[in-house]
């Protein structure tokens, strides 16, 4: 099922269009990685997935129904975002800030020690449950963005049938849990979301996403498989380095080596 | 902001007392602190006495207290104690909401611009408002509270909208925004005293000494009316506000309208301020010590910090007058003095904290 769809979508910012004419349908169950170039558009497209913005040209669906008319409410139980830098100073603990991400009182009960419990759940499931009394303040880059994809993770809540989009989500991670977020990210797929991942690094989206969007100069240049888009000639015009794709020594997946063009 | 929480303890879980009970503390303590106002002055009356005369006036007895007596606590005294802390109450919430809405532990209701708006709203009304007032008789007392408001909501939507730029509230463009709506209001102040006639002149003045001891019970309910917007529309925002220390974008994804609510608390801010600025003259800065002193106690959460800000602004507001007319005596200290000493140091300790880099508080 055809969960969101974008449609010809443009956004411009002046004269200049940051996204073009972009079309990408994303299914239930199905893991995107929208990949390019620095200022490419990745982050504009999402937001206009998110329905953050008004949208100069087409049109963004959830289920049929385009986002720009749902009030921000139901928007909020259908859809997740995860920021890119998310900045947050006030003192709360860790709890509290996946406790804020729980946004259906229906499903989570009112009460709060259940509010309590599944937040604790979701941060667990992400392998913070340890951070959760402490100040969100005093946590590392990688150890806060974890607790926002807890926080994220407790919106979208136990039911599947939602959006979940994710902004650079490995950008402050080592290896280890860049692969774990993304596995996170995997098994929301596989609870009946549609995920639509912003990643710079190549491998990783050829490793986790069922596909890979290519972005360049705002347009959609290339949406397919891995193995459809990760081509060498295509990514060196895109990004314009040297590439080379070596089937990764572990079966599944490929390694991605660039290097500067030699000019 | 870091707050003293997670200052004392940078690797510890956060641990924070319990909101209702910290909540009962504060409301026992303006309770004591309202009787012993009540009963300190020239001539000193005990608590039981002040008691009696509260529990006679609901009907019941608790002993006998001089005729005399229960005049100057009924009459007199207790106006104005209660005024003040419907006007600490009102800078307190108004402080917490708007801190949250901008989300930086800078932004004071005399900082920003609600009071020096509200101030101005009421001498444009003093000046020019003597036709309604003949109009309208009846309802002289609620005019200037009104016209406080309007001046407080208009230099406050000026100061916000200044200081936000790409849906971020910069914490620097609030305090110049501040400055620059407080320095158009003391100049338009200064052009409606210039243009005065000594009638007016002497109401100004009379009104900008900025006392609380005005106060009379209707006054307490003119003012008590329009901070009752304030003091309990604020706290259903809470989840709002909380969702917004997340940041504008954030608290959008998880269904939080910025805009209403900010506007929200912009209009329930200037009501609550513009009504104590026009019972009592501008009193600075319990916006700012308390909220402050709140969130460093009980945590960022607005549903507990919301209520403990007001509870905490009665409590200073009620012991501040109480010092200010019993310290020297029997000469009376402007209220705003004793205020101001305590708040404008916490004012130094945030900017040295560097709150004022940051948009988040």
């Amino acid at each position: 099922m055809t969960r969101l769809v974008a449609r010809a979508v443009t956004v411009r910012a002046g004269e200049r269009a940051l996204v073009d004419g972009a079309s990408l349908a994303v299914a239930a169950g199905e893991v995107v990685a929208l990949v390019g170039p620095n200022g490419a558009g990745k982050s504009t497209l999402l937001a206009a997935l998110a329905g953050d913005r008004p949208l100069d040209g087409g049109e963004v669906t959830f289920d049929g129904r385009p986002v720009t008319a749902m009030p921000l409410r139901e928007l909020a139980r259908r859809r997740a975002v995860l920021p890119q830098r998310p900045a947050l100073a006030a003192s709360y603990s860790a709890l509290e800030v996946v406790m804020l991400g729980l946004v259906d009182p229906v499903r989570v009960g009112g009460g709060d020690d259940a509010r309590r419990i599944a937040a604790r759940h979701h941060l667990d499931a992400v392998g913070v449950g340890h951070l959760a009394g402490r100040a969100y303040p005093t946590l590392s880059g990688g150890e806060q963005q974890r607790v926002q994809l807890a926080r994220v993770l407790a919106q979208l809540g136990e039911l599947g049938g939602r959006v979940l989009l994710l902004d650079e989500p490995t950008a402050a991670l080592d290896p280890r849990h860049q692969h774990a977020v993304l596995a996170r990210a995997r098994r929301a797929a596989e609870d009946g979301h549609a995920v639509v991942v912003v990643l710079h690094d190549l491998s990783l989206a050829a490793r986790w996403a069922d596909r890979i969007a290519l972005l360049h100069r705002g347009r959609l240049v290339r949406v397919g498989s891995p193995e459809e888009v990760l081509e060498r000639s295509l990514l060196r015009a895109v990004f314009e380095v040297d590439l080379d794709l070596i089937p990764h020594p572990g079966g599944r997946g490929l390694c991605v080596v660039s290097a500067p063009l030699e000019s | 902001m870091i707050d003293a929480v997670a200052a004392a303890a940078p690797v510890g879980d956060v641990r924070r007392p319990d909101g209702g009970r910290a909540l009962a503390v504060l409301g026992v303590a303006l309770a004591a602190a309202v009787v012993v106002a009540a009963g300190a002055g020239a001539v000193s009356i005990a608590p039981g006495d002040v008691l009696a005369v509260l529990a006679r006036r609901a009907g019941l007895d608790l002993g006998e207290v001089s005729a005399r007596d229960e005049a100057i606590v009924w009459s007199i005294r207790l106006p104005r104690v209660v005024l003040a802390a419907v006007v600490g109450a009102s800078l307190g919430i108004a402080g917490a909401a708007l801190q949250g809405v901008v989300r930086n532990p800078l932004a004071d209701p005399g900082l920003v611009g609600v009071s020096s708006g509200a101030a101005l709203g009421a001498v444009v009304f003093l000046v020019l408002g003597d036709p309604l007032v003949a109009a309208a008789p009846a309802l002289a007392t609620w005019l200037l509270p009104a016209a406080a408001f309007a001046g407080g909501v208009v230099t406050t939507s000026i100061a916000v909208a200044l200081a936000r730029v790409d849906g971020r509230t910069s914490a620097i463009n609030l305090i110049l925004g501040g400055v620059a709506v407080t320095a158009i209001a003391a100049a338009l102040m200064g052009l409606c005293i210039f243009v005065a006639n000594d009638a007016q002149l002497r109401s100004i003045t009379f009104w900008s000494l900025g006392s609380l001891g005005a106060a009379t019970w209707s006054l307490v309910g003119v003012v008590a009316a329009f901070a009752a917007i304030a003091l309990v529309g604020l706290p259903a925002l809470a989840p709002a506000l909380d969702r917004l220390l997340l940041g504008e974008v954030e608290a959008r994804h998880l269904g939080v309208d910025v805009e209403r609510v900010s506007r929200r608390v912009i209009v329930a801010g200037a009501l609550a301020v513009g009504a104590g600025v026009a019972a009592c003259g501008v009193i600075g800065f319990v916006g700012l010590l308390v909220p402050h002193l709140m969130r460093g106690w009980l945590g960022p959460a607005h549903a507990t910090l919301l209520p403990a800000s007001a509870l905490g602004g009665a409590l200073l507001l009620v012991l501040a007058d109480l010092g200010a007319r019993t310290a020297a005596a029997p000469a009376e200290l402007p209220v705003g003095i004793l205020t101001a000493l305590a708040g404008a140091p916490v004012l130094l300790v945030l900017v040295r904290r560097g709150a004022a880099r940051e948009v988040a508080p």
